[in-house]
């Protein structure tokens, strides 16, 4: 994009990121009862999406469906002013969460779940609506028949088309839901390679970290749970920065130690030093836990973000907008935990163990 | 009981008091065997029951460490539509202690070969799958508990038999024998008693008639 077209998106993005709760803020509300926290977050952007909750219903999911709808105000704002190759990556920014809703609708309908409850997790992001996608679950029976109402639904082509093609297991909805979460990944790394520059370059960090992330994930998974290599594979999502031969080098490896030195070793040669400070974390914390692991993966990602926003301080870039989207879920993903944290009366040190959070803080 | 009172029947009664103590020893003997593998097996009970309240507590706190990161709701969509896993029990029988047939339950699970991951990697934090490996060695204990728990009962039922059998040799069948060894005994004397007053009055009238014959 050029630079004259951030113009229009840029200032929105900074308010909005001004908008942000402080890490400080967060850490305060730690330990804090549902109401405290209620009170402290009607002080925020969230504000009026809480207000909308009746005092009476009050709970966890209605917090967390508040929360959603934050993060979808603020996505669909921010599409709304953006243009060009960066409105596309965005576009498939959303897909992600256009999937999360498709999967919610195919458990809905596969577990028979009451339809209020499945609407409660639609977030509102993509063609269709909560009313739509009421809609079509209230009128099917099955997961086929869901199904075949998303596959002529206005959902986009390509997710239609995912769909159609992956058929239905009658025990498990496993198959279905990766090739969808896959065809989302695999979106989201085509709208960045259209993308020119130093653009193409911060997408690849910003968004690639993320998918690296979960490839990781899996391959530690795998190493834990030992289940069969070729379903391992199933999981991976297109990489930004490594090819496949890469990944199933990884799955060969015995430890998780060996995995993190190995990857390393391949990202010195690409020289990225998001990846690079990663994977020497994870190797220091190799004898960790792996829920202390996949905290780090997921730390990486914050941290990647808040570190291409101090990098990349020009407003030009799409570095700003993708890092702050990031920041808004990961608050969103925290105050989730704070919440639900605070309502299981779960102790202080384990609700702060699992916030994702800058790593001095 | 109807005993002949001869010396004959009085021998075989003291023979068969003798057999009976015996038999209430042996049966005592037996009772202690399996008074001190019930508190073993008791006490194997209380640890197992110790592990599994750790294993459940564990499990829960992952459980919710991992409803924290995935939300609720996911937590419960990914709970409702993961394909369940089928258990079932197995049940075989040993010998143990004195030879009693103890039940062995074995836990087994359907491995379903197309599908050994149940939960999407995606969408689930590692915690929810330790939760719910940590559900799995639970049932286990579960199961070996429930063993334990068959095995106490089998014990003591068999306890509560020995008990009978020892009371009923103990406080029936030796006082009745000890009865009629003295009741045959008392007949005995009192055949003995007459026996000695008949050879008396027999040599008293041999005396007097050799007198007379004199």
């Amino acid at each position: 994009m050029k630079p004259l077209e951030y113009k229009e998106i840029m200032p929105r993005v900074a308010i909005e990121k001004l908008k942000l709760i402080s890490t400080d803020n967060l850490l305060d509300l730690v330990g804090k009862n549902p109401d405290a926290i209620r009170c402290a977050l009607l002080e925020t952007s969230y504000r009026n999406n809480i207000l909308r909750i009746p005092p009476d219903e009050f709970d966890s999911i209605s917090m967390e469906e508040a929360l959603f709808e934050s993060y979808a105000q603020t996505l669909n704002k921010i599409v709304k002013y953006s243009g060009g190759d960066v409105k596309n990556v965005l576009l498939a920014i959303g897909g992600k969460f256009v999937i999360s809703n498709v999967k919610t609708l195919l458990r809905a309908a596969k577990t028979e779940m009451d339809i209020d409850e499945a609407i409660r997790h639609i977030i509102p992001i993509g063609s269709l609506n909560k009313d739509q996608y009421r809609n079509i679950l209230s009128s099917s029976s099955s997961v086929e028949s869901a199904v075949e109402l998303l596959a002529t639904s206005d959902l986009d082509p390509a997710i239609r088309e995912v769909i159609v093609q992956n058929k239905v297991n009658e025990k498990s909805l496993l198959l279905l839901e990766l090739a969808l979460d896959r065809a989302a990944y695999t979106k989201i790394s085509d709208s960045i390679e259209k993308l020119k520059g130093l653009d193409n370059l911060i997408a690849k960090n910003v968004l690639g970290i993320e998918a690296d992330a979960i490839n990781l994930k899996v391959i530690f998974r795998y190493k834990m749970q030992n289940f069969p290599k070729d379903q391992a594979k199933k999981y991976f999502m297109p990489s930004f920065v490594f090819n496949d031969e890469v990944f199933e080098n990884a799955l060969e490896l015995p430890d998780i130690k060996s995995i993190a030195e190995y990857m390393l070793e391949v990202s010195e040669r690409t020289n990225n030093p998001f990846y690079r400070d990663m994977f020497a974390h994870i190797s220091k914390q190799c004898k960790s836990s792996l829920s202390q692991i996949e905290n780090i993966l997921e730390r990486t990602s914050l941290e990647t973000s808040l570190n291409i926003m101090k990098k990349y301080l020009k407003y030009y870039n799409i570095g700003y907008v993708l890092a702050f989207l990031n920041l808004k879920w990961f608050e969103i993903r925290n105050l989730r935990c704070l919440i639900i944290g605070s309502e299981r009366r779960i102790a202080a040190e384990l609700i702060q163990r699992s916030l994702v959070l800058q790593h001095d803080s | 009981m109807e005993v002949h009172p001869t010396r004959l029947e009085l021998l075989r009664l003291k023979r068969r008091k003798v057999l009976a103590e015996g038999i209430a020893d042996i049966l005592q003997k037996d009772l202690e065997t399996l008074i001190i593998s019930l508190v073993e097996f008791r006490q194997k009970a209380t640890a197992f029951r110790g592990q599994l309240h750790e294993k459940m507590n564990h499990a829960y706190s992952s459980y919710l460490e991992g409803e924290m990161i995935a939300g609720a709701i996911t937590t419960r969509e990914l709970s409702m539509s993961a394909q369940s896993s089928d258990f079932d029990v197995e049940v075989d029988t040993t010998k143990g202690v004195l030879g009693l047939p103890f039940s062995i339950f074995h836990l087994t699970k359907q491995v379903d070969e197309g599908l050994a991951i149940r939960l999407n990697i995606l969408d689930t934090p590692f915690q929810l799958e330790e939760a719910a490996l940590e559900i799995e060695e639970a049932l286990n204990f579960i199961v070996k508990l429930a063993e334990l728990m068959a095995t106490i009962r089998e014990i003591l039922e068999m306890i509560s038999l020995k008990r009978r059998q020892i009371n009923r040799i103990r406080f029936k069948i030796i006082p009745q024998l000890d009865a009629t060894i003295r009741y045959v005994e008392l007949i005995l004397e009192e055949i003995e008693r007459q026996d000695a007053i008949r050879v008396r009055v027999l040599q008293r009238k041999r005396k007097e008639r050799s007198l007379k014959t004199a």
